[in-house]
């Protein structure tokens, strides 16, 4: 327990500069974890092959599991140092205060921080002064200065501190009440620093690490748990309350631009989901927050999954003479307690490798980098917003918004997708940057019955209106990149429902594309704020059929147009006629056109 | 709408196979500078195939660029002589439906598990982008193995 005397003394800068140290350390082995990931992992895969390769691999990810390790864990130490010095500053000041008082009065402060005082006043009686005393602090908030006048001063001793002689009468020791001001200040310092010390003490217990730490999924779910942990104990010093909720995205950026580096660093390492999910900060900021809540989730999940006990056997017992079989009482209990779980970290698991894979791409894969703009894994069927290549310097962006069914599980399908996209769009325009996105970030219909109902489009409008207008803020306005947004199925009726939103903020893209939509919302393409000349529709592949003229059927097409109608007033596109010869490719027709949209190359798009 | 099954095949052997086919096809445009574009083939779902998500194709969609458009010009000219010498066999020859009318020739590869979309991508009129002669490499729908 801190003394007046060590909160007098403390260098609070001591501790902010300690503070420094780690968060350089912190930032550099992100920088590390990046290099690794990108460089070392290409090069390795490159010039090894077979079991040397797979043993340098495993052991370069143990590395970059490290340094994510570090990234957090350091960054973490560095905010509890700066916390635990921006919040003793206060009672810091206060105590000084009080002594600086102290020292004018002439009272000697004593060791235990009691008060000495000298006689003053005068006895109405006696006209003599009224002797001195010692004031004590109080200790428990008993005698605070807002207690009754009789009782302030009183201490813990009423014959050492003999109350003024009427003192409603004006007499009294002035000197006293002074005193006793001065104890209850100190005391009152010392409390507040002990509050503080107990509450950063107890984060800075768990950020020790054994050495030689070999960083497993214990580690990196503990370091989930660090940051919790300190985000209760330094909610005075950086709060989740001051990222903005809520607000637009030009708010957003300013507040973020308001920001010394390091206070950033700070926000993103205590909340990486918040400011992960910050439309209209920079990319590369929201990419290296979600990365640690990826890691994290990942670490978590695998570790819980590992620890469901495996399916009991039998499944089914006999029972009764004639031959019938139940359930076994042992195989109904793991049901009912594991199997769900099970499936969805199974499911959840297994969307999340298809998306690592893109955050490790090697630099020399001909791919862009990945950057992850959104991680959930539990909310709804999962949310997950990743770019190939940076959307803030890009050329041409592109946001694909996939239809119904989309889940985490299977996203593969659809970061795959976005890929080809890339490359296509790339091949078009080599010489420009792009930026393809898979954008699933709201709750899609899982099935067709469902795909009929607004709400989801309701619920899903807002928040990719509020991307795209994040996007455009971190581009830097309007007029930075072309942007198209392309919704597939279902995807396109949201899409079509966001140009109706934050209309003041212009219009949703430069192009959109619907891709066999079922109905945007809309009667007309010219509704949808972009021009008719940039609104390109084509028919999906497959059983799309179904569900474009069921979309009509139940008013996603307002007044029954869809977008692959003449009447909708947009450009359609060739859908991919059936080919030639031996085998139907789709995909040869709709992802050209798709890029020369894309890579606003509009005289090249292929019309039906 | 009934399923279709498709042939097993090794991904690694098919990757390859795509990626011998555009080499062979950018041999046969006799393009000696230049640069092309980087990325390989990528994977892609085929719908409407049983077991559903085990059926994918390859797409290597790539470019030829940074040379004046008559040099992209005389290459689109050499594969289109080349293409039937090389076993190929063209499936279709001339404009798209575009309003620029790009050429385009698609052709099946001599193994008939390989097709190329050929596209002579005229920019000349556009204040930015460069021209391109734009190739794309996909392979048939196949289960992985």
């Amino acid at each position: 327990m801190p003394t007046w005397q060590q909160l007098r003394d403390v260098k609070l800068n001591e501790y902010t500069d300690a503070a420094d140290g780690w968060g350089k350390v912190s930032s550099r082995s992100n920088a590390d974890k990046d290099r690794v990931d990108n460089e070392m992992l290409a090069r390795i895969r490159k010039s090894q092959e077979g079991k040397a390769a797979e043993a340098a691999e495993a052991d370069l990810d143990q590395l970059a599991r490290n340094y994510q390790y570090l990234h957090t864990e350091c960054g973490l130490v560095r905010t509890a140092l700066n916390g635990l010095a921006a919040e003793l500053a206060a009672p810091q000041k206060k105590l000084k205060q009080a002594l600086e008082d102290a020292e004018n009065l002439k009272f000697t402060v004593h060791a235990d921080g009691s008060v000495e005082y000298p006689a003053g006043g005068e006895n109405l009686i006696d006209k003599k002064p009224i002797p001195g005393g010692t004031a004590n602090g109080s200790q428990f908030g008993l005698f605070s200065p807002t207690a009754p006048p009789m009782y302030q001063g009183q201490g813990n001793s009423p014959l050492l501190n003999p109350p003024g002689l009427y003192p409603g009468l004006g007499g009294g020791n002035p000197n006293q009440a002074k005193a006793q001001a001065v104890a209850n200040a100190i005391a009152a310092a010392v409390r507040e620093a002990n509050e503080i010390d107990g509450r950063y003490s107890g984060v800075l217990r768990h950020l020790k690490a054994d050495p030689g730490l070999k960083v497993e999924n214990k580690d990196l779910a503990d370091a989930a748990a660090d940051t919790k942990r300190l985000q209760d104990a330094a909610g005075k010093y950086v709060a989740a309350s001051d990222i903005p909720q809520g607000r637009s995205t030009e708010e957003n950026a300013k507040w973020w631009n308001g920001l010394t580096q390091e206070q950033r660093d700070e926000y993103a390492t205590l909340f990486p989901a918040s400011v992960g999910a910050l439309d209209g900060i920079p990319s590369t900021v929201r990419d290296d927050a979600n990365r640690m809540v990826f890691a994290e989730s990942k670490a978590k999940y695998e570790i819980e999954l590992a620890g469901i006990p495996p399916e009991p056997k039998p499944k089914l017992v006999s029972y009764g003479a004639r031959g019938g079989m139940v359930y076994s009482q042992k195989w109904l209990d793991w049901h009912h307690k594991y199997e769900g779980r099970q499936a969805d970290l199974k499911g959840w698991l297994h969307g999340m490798n298809a998306i690592e894979s893109r955050l490790e791409r090697p630099a020399g894969s001909g791919m862009p980098e990945a950057y992850l703009l959104k991680f959930d894994a539990e909310k709804d069927d999962g949310r997950v917003i990743l770019a190939n290549g940076n959307p803030d310097t890009a050329d041409h962006t592109a946001v694909y918004v996939p239809g119904t069914k989309t889940k985490l599980s299977d996203i593969e399908g659809d970061l795959g997708r976005t890929d080809a996209l890339w490359s296509q769009t790339n091949g078009l325009v080599p010489n420009q940057s792009v930026s393809t996105i898979t954008w699933f970030d709201y709750n899609a219909p899982n099935d067709i019955p469902a795909a009929t109902l607004n709400k989801y489009g309701e619920e899903g409008a807002p928040t990719l209106r509020q991307f795209m207008n994040g996007m455009e803020t971190a581009q830097g306005g309007p007029d930075r990149s072309h942007t198209t947004v392309m919704g597939h199925s279902y995807g396109s009726t949201v899409a079509g429902m966001a140009t109706q939103q934050d209309r003041g903020a212009g219009p949703l893209a430069d192009d959109i594309i619907a891709v066999g939509s079922p109905g945007m919302q809309v009667e007309h393409a010219s509704d949808l704020g972009v021009g008719k000349e940039h609104v390109w529709a084509m028919g999906g592949d497959g059983d799309d059929v179904l569900v474009r003229q069921g979309g009509r059927l139940v008013g996603h097409g307002e007044g029954f147009t869809i977008p692959t109608d003449k009447g909708f007033g947009g450009n359609i596109m060739a859908s991919d006629a059936k080919d030639h010869g031996d085998f139907w490719v789709p995909g040869r027709n709709s992802l050209f056109n798709q890029g020369a949209v894309i890579a606003g190359l509009h005289d090249k798009v292929t019309l039906d | 709408m009934d399923k279709k099954t498709a042939e097993v095949r090794d991904t690694v052997r098919m990757r390859e196979g795509v990626q011998r086919a555009s080499s062979s096809l950018l041999d046969m445009t006799g393009v000696k500078n230049g640069k092309i574009t980087k990325p390989g083939p990528l994977p892609l779902d085929c719908d409407g195939y049983e077991p559903e998500g085990q059926v994918i194709h390859l797409r290597h969609s790539w470019s030829i660029y940074d040379l004046p458009f008559e040099e992209l010009e005389k290459a689109y000219a050499a594969l289109r002589r080349a293409l039937p010498e090389k076993g190929w066999k063209i499936v279709s020859d001339g404009p798209d439906t575009s309003r620029a009318k790009t050429p385009t020739i698609v052709a099946d590869s001599p193994d008939g598990d390989f097709s190329a979309d050929l596209r002579l991508m005229d920019n000349r009129d556009d204040k930015d982008p460069t021209s391109v002669l734009s190739i794309t490499v996909v392979s048939r729908c196949f289960q992985e193995s």
